[in-house]
C-alpha cells in the first residue's frame, strides 16, 4: 500500500492559471476527439460494444437527469461512510495499541502482515455466501480493504513520535493514560488523516466492486445491470460517472488532509 | 604548454537577466590563461552561481559570449569538467563509486576495460584507491568530494570549474582538499576556475583573483597573486604578501557592499 | 522483548483462530463453514496439482503478461508526461480522471468490447495497471536532483542516457511503488474478471462454487487466492528491496549522520 494511491498528478503551483486550465481541457478534447474518430471513420468503427464518444457523452448527460443514478451514488457513498467509520475506529484502535504496546504489537503484527497484502476481492465469494447481495456485502468488503491503511498509519504515527517529547512526559511523571490522550494521540493526528485518505479511496473502489461482482446496491450494481442488458453507451456513461465520483472524492480527501496538516503544522 | 597569446577561457561582455527582473550579471569581461588557477570572489548573493552556469555552458547568457580556446561555447564542452558544492547531490546514490567516476567516460563511449583502468588511476590520484565497489553514502563528506573531483578529472579536462567545492566539509578536510586541488593543477597543468566566497582560500590557491560587485554583478578588479608555484598551508598564509592581498580584497568587497547602488 | 516471546505471542492469534474454527465447525455443522480438514482435503484434491495447468497457470500468465504490458507502456508515457511540461499539463488531468475510475469498473465495458477470452483478460489487466505505473513514473521524474542533472549535462551525457541513468534511476523508488500498486490492481482484475465473466480460472471456479452452494470448494478456492495474493506481493517486495538496496542504505546512513 503506498501513499501514491490517491494524491493527484495535477498539482498546479502558485494558483491555477488560465493556460493550465486550457491545456487540461485540450487534453480531454483530444481524447474525446480521438475516440469519436476511431469509432466513426477510424479503425474501430462499428465495433460491437464500443459506443461513439458522442453517444457516450449524451448517455452520460442523460444519466445526470436520472434519479436512479443519484440514488445509486447516494447508496454507494452511504455504504462507504459506514465502512469507513468501522475501518477508522478499528484501524486506529488496533494501530495505536500496536504502536504503543510491544505486547499488542507482537500479538497482532504477524497476522496483520499476512492479511494486509491479500487483496480484499479474494474474500468476496465467502462474504457473498454469508451475507448475500445486500448492503452489508459492500460494507464488509470496504472494511476489509480499507482498515489496513488506517492501521498502518496509526501504528507509524505513534511510533514516530519525537522521543524527546515522550521523555519529557516521563520526566513529568504523567500516567500512561494521560500520556496517550495528551501527547500520543494528538501528535499522530496527521498520520490518521493520511490513513483515512488512503483508506477511503480503497473503500470506494471496493464498495463499487462489491456491487459489480456480488450485486450489492449502489453504482456497481447499476453498471452490472447495464452490462447484462447490453447497453454499451450506458455502461460507458456509468464508467465516466464513477471516474468523476472518484476524482471529486479524492480531491476532497486530499484537500482535507492538506488543510489539517497545514493547520497542525505537521509534516 | 599551449599558445599563451590566446587565452584558454574568455568572457566578453557577459550579461544575464532573468525574464522581467533586474540584471544579475552586467557586462563581465575577463580572460583566463592556460594553466592558470583563477578564482572568482564576491559578496554573497553576487550571482556567482549564475556566472558559473553561464561560463560552463549550462545556461545561455542574455548578452555577450564565452569562448574556450577561441571557440564560442553554447553548451557544456568536453574539454571542461565541473565540481559542485553539494557532493551528496551531484553523485548518483544508486551507483557504486566506480560507476560514478566512469559515467563521463561512458558518455564518450570509452570501452569498458579502459574505463576500469582509468577510474582506478584517477581514484589513486585523489588518494582513494580501492573504493570502486563502495557507494557514495558509505563514504565521509571529504571522501565524497574527492570522488567528485576524480569524476571531473577522469576525462583529462583542460579546464576544471569548481563551485564552492570545499564549503560543505570540515576545516581539516578542507585544507587537505585545497592542497590536493593545487597539486593536481600543477601535475596536469590544468586551468582551474574556482568560485568561492572564502577570500583566504582564493588567495591561498590562486594565481589570479577576480572580484565581483553585487546587484548586478560587475567585475571590480582582477588581482594578481605573486605567491609562487609552491604553496604551504602554514608558510604561505604567514607571508606578508598573503596578508596584504587578503586585506586588499576584503576591503574592496566591503566598499562595493556599502556603496549605494 | 526477546525474539522467542515475540514469536510465541505472534502465534497466539492465528492458533486461536484455527482452533476455535475447528472446534466450532465440527459442532455447528453449518453448511457455510465446513470443517477445516474437509477444506484442506479439497484444497489438495483441486489445487495439488490437478487444476494447476488448466485453471491456475493460464490466470497467472494473464496476470504477468498484462502487468508487463502496463509497465512497458506506462514507464515511457509517464516519463513523457513528467519531463515535457506541456504534455504533463495537457494529459495529467485526463490521467488523474482515468486513475480515479475504480479498476473493477473497467471490466464491464471491456468485456462488452473484447469478450471473455484470455486476450481480453490480458487487456483488462494491462489497462487497469497502466494508470498507477504511468502516474508513479511521471511523479518519479521530479525526484532527480537538479545538481545531478547539471552534472550529467556538464558530462555531456546524451538525452537517452540521462533519462535512463539519471531520471529513471532517481525515480525508481516511486516507479517501483507504482508497479506494486499496479500489481495489486492486476491481481484484483485477474480475480474479478474471472468471477464476472469467464469459463475457467480460480476466480471462476470459486465463484461457481459459491453460486452452487459448494462451500467446501469455495473455501478451498478462497484459500488459494489468498495464498497467491500474499505470495505475489511478497515476491515483488523481495525484488524491490534488492533493486532499491542503495535507497535503503542511503536513508539509513543519512538518518544516522
Amino acid at each position: 500500500m503506498s501513499e501514491a494511491t490517491s494524491t493527484l498528478l495535477w498539482r498546479p503551483t502558485g494558483g491555477v492559471k488560465l493556460r493550465q486550465v486550457g491545456l487540461a481541457a485540450a487534453g480531454f478534447v483530444v481524447w474525446l476527439g480521438l475516440w469519436q474518430w476511431m469509432t466513426t471513420t477510424g479503425p474501430m468503427a462499428d465495433t460491437d460494444g464500443l459506443p461513439t464518444a458522442s453517444r457516450t457523452l449524451s448517455s452520460t448527460l442523460e444519466l445526470a437527469g436520472s434519479s436512479q443514478l443519484w440514488s445509486s451514488l447516494g447508496t454507494t457513498l452511504w455504504l462507504v461512510a459506514i465502512a469507513l467509520a468501522f475501518a477508522v475506529v478499528a484501524g486506529i484502535a488496533a494501530g495505536v495499541a500496536m504502536g504503543f504496546s510491544p505486547v499488542v504489537s507482537a500479538l497482532l503484527d504477524p497476522i496483520s502482515q499476512v492479511l494486509r497484502p491479500i487483496p480484499a476481492v479474494v474474500w468476496l465469494p465467502l462474504l457473498l455466501m454469508v451475507l448475500g447481495p445486500a448492503p452489508e456485502l459492500g460494507i464488509a468488503m470496504g472494511f476489509l480493504g480499507g482498515v489496513w491503511a488506517v492501521l498502518v498509519q496509526a501504528q507509524v504515527g505513534v511510533r514516530d513520535i519525537d522521543p524527546v517529547i515522550l521523555e519529557t512526559s516521563r520526566a513529568m511523571c504523567l500516567p500512561r493514560r494521560l500520556t496517550l490522550s495528551t501527547i500520543v494521540l494528538p501528535s499522530a493526528v496527521p498520520y490518521f488523516a493520511t490513513g483515512i485518505r488512503i483508506s477511503a479511496a480503497f473503500i470506494l473502489m471496493l464498495v463499487i466492486g462489491a456491487g459489480i461482482l456480488g450485486g450489492a446496491p449502489g453504482l456497481g450494481q447499476l453498471i452490472l445491470v447495464a452490462q447484462q442488458t447490453g447497453d454499451p453507451a450506458r455502461v460507458f456513461g456509468l464508467v465516466l460517472w464513477s471516474g468523476l465520483l472518484g476524482l471529486t472524492f479524492n480531491s476532497i480527501l486530499t484537500a482535507g488532509e492538506a488543510l489539517l496538516r497545514q493547520h497542525r503544522g505537521g509534516r | 604548454m599551449s599558445d599563451t597569446s590566446q587565452p584558454r577561457l574568455a568572457l566578453t561582455d557577459l550579461s544575464k537577466t532573468y525574464d522581467g527582473s533586474t540584471p544579475v550579471l552586467d557586462g563581465i569581461s575577463l580572460t583566463v590563461g592556460a594553466g592558470e588557477f583563477f578564482s572568482i570572489v564576491g559578496p554573497s548573493g553576487a550571482g556567482k552561481t549564475t556566472l558559473l552556469r553561464c561560463l560552463t555552458g549550462l545556461m545561455r547568457p542574455t548578452d555577450g559570449q564565452v569562448t574556450l580556446d577561441g571557440i564560442p561555447l553554447s553548451e557544456p564542452s568536453p574539454k571542461m569538467s565541473l565540481v559542485f558544492q553539494e557532493y551528496t547531490r551531484s553523485l548518483m546514490p544508486w551507483a557504486s563509486i566506480g560507476k560514478n567516476v566512469a559515467l563521463p567516460l561512458r558518455a564518450r563511449g570509452v570501452p569498458r576495460a579502459e574505463r576500469t583502468s582509468r577510474v582506478a588511476k584517477v581514484l589513486a590520484e585523489v588518494g582513494l584507491s580501492g573504493v570502486e565497489a563502495k557507494y557514495p553514502w558509505q563514504l565521509s563528506g571529504g571522501m565524497q568530494q574527492r570522488v567528485a573531483i576524480a569524476r571531473a578529472l577522469v576525462t583529462e579536462p583542460e579546464v576544471l570549474v569548481m563551485d564552492e567545492p570545499f564549503a560543505s566539509v570540515d576545516a581539516q578536510t578542507r585544507m587537505d582538499l585545497e592542497d590536493l586541488t593545487r597539486r593536481l593543477q600543477q601535475d596536469h597543468r590544468m586551468t582551474i576556475v574556482l568560485v568561492t566566497h572564502d577570500i583566504d582560500e582564493a588567495v591561498y590557491l590562486s594565481d589570479q583573483i577576480a572580484v565581483l560587485s553585487k546587484n548586478p554583478a560587475r567585475l571590480v578588479e582582477v588581482v594578481d597573486v605573486p605567491l609562487g608555484a609552491e604553496r604551504d598551508q602554514i608558510h604561505t598564509r604567514e607571508m606578508s604578501t598573503f596578508a596584504d592581498l587578503r586585506g586588499r580584497i576584503l576591503r574592496t568587497i566591503r566598499d562595493v557592499q556599502t556603496q549605494p547602488v | 522483548m526477546s525474539l522467542r516471546s515475540r514469536v510465541a505471542l505472534g502465534l497466539v492469534v492465528p492458533v486461536a483462530i484455527v482452533v476455535s474454527y475447528a472446534l466450532w465447525s465440527a459442532n455447528a455443522a453449518s453448511p457455510y463453514f465446513p470443517p477445516l480438514d474437509v477444506i484442506l482435503t479439497r484444497f489438495r484434491e483441486l489445487w495439488l496439482f490437478d487444476l494447476v495447468s488448466s485453471d491456475v497457470l493460464p490466470s497467472l500468465k494473464n496476470l504477468g503478461l498484462g502487468l508487463l504490458l502496463a509497465v512497458i507502456a506506462g514507464i515511457p508515457c509517464g516519463a513523457i508526461l513528467g519531463r515535457i511540461r506541456w504534455m504533463g499539463e495537457m494529459f495529467g488531468p485526463l490521467l488523474d480522471f482515468w486513475r480515479s475510475v475504480p479498476p473493477i469498473m473497467l471490466i464491464p465495458p471491456l468485456v462488452l468490447i473484447l469478450g471473455i477470452e484470455d486476450s481480453a483478460k490480458v487487456t483488462i489487466i494491462a489497462v487497469g495497471s497502466f494508470f498507477p505505473v504511468c502516474v508513479a513514473t511521471a511523479d518519479g521524474m521530479r525526484q532527480a536532483d537538479p545538481t545531478l542533472v547539471d552534472a550529467a549535462r556538464a558530462m555531456r551525457l546524451g538525452p537517452l542516457k540521462t533519462m535512463v541513468d539519471i531520471y529513471l534511476r532517481a525515480g525508481s523508488p516511486a516507479i517501483l511503488g507504482g508497479i506494486q500498486i499496479g500489481l495489486q490492481a492486476a491481481f484484483v482484475l485477474m480475480v474479478a474478471s474471472e468471477m464476472l465473466a469467464a469459463y475457467r480460472g480460480i476466480g471462476y471456479l470459486t465463484m461457481q462454487a459459491q453460486v452452487t452452494f459448494d462451500s467446501v470448494t469455495m473455501w478451498a478456492g478462497t484459500l488459494l487466492l489468498a495464498l497467491l495474493g500474499f505470495t505475489a506481493n511478497a515476491v515483488f517486495v523481495a525484488i524491490r528491496n534488492r533493486v532499491l538496496s542503495w535507497h535503503t542504505g542511503m536513508r539509513v546512513s543519512r538518518a544516522s549522520s
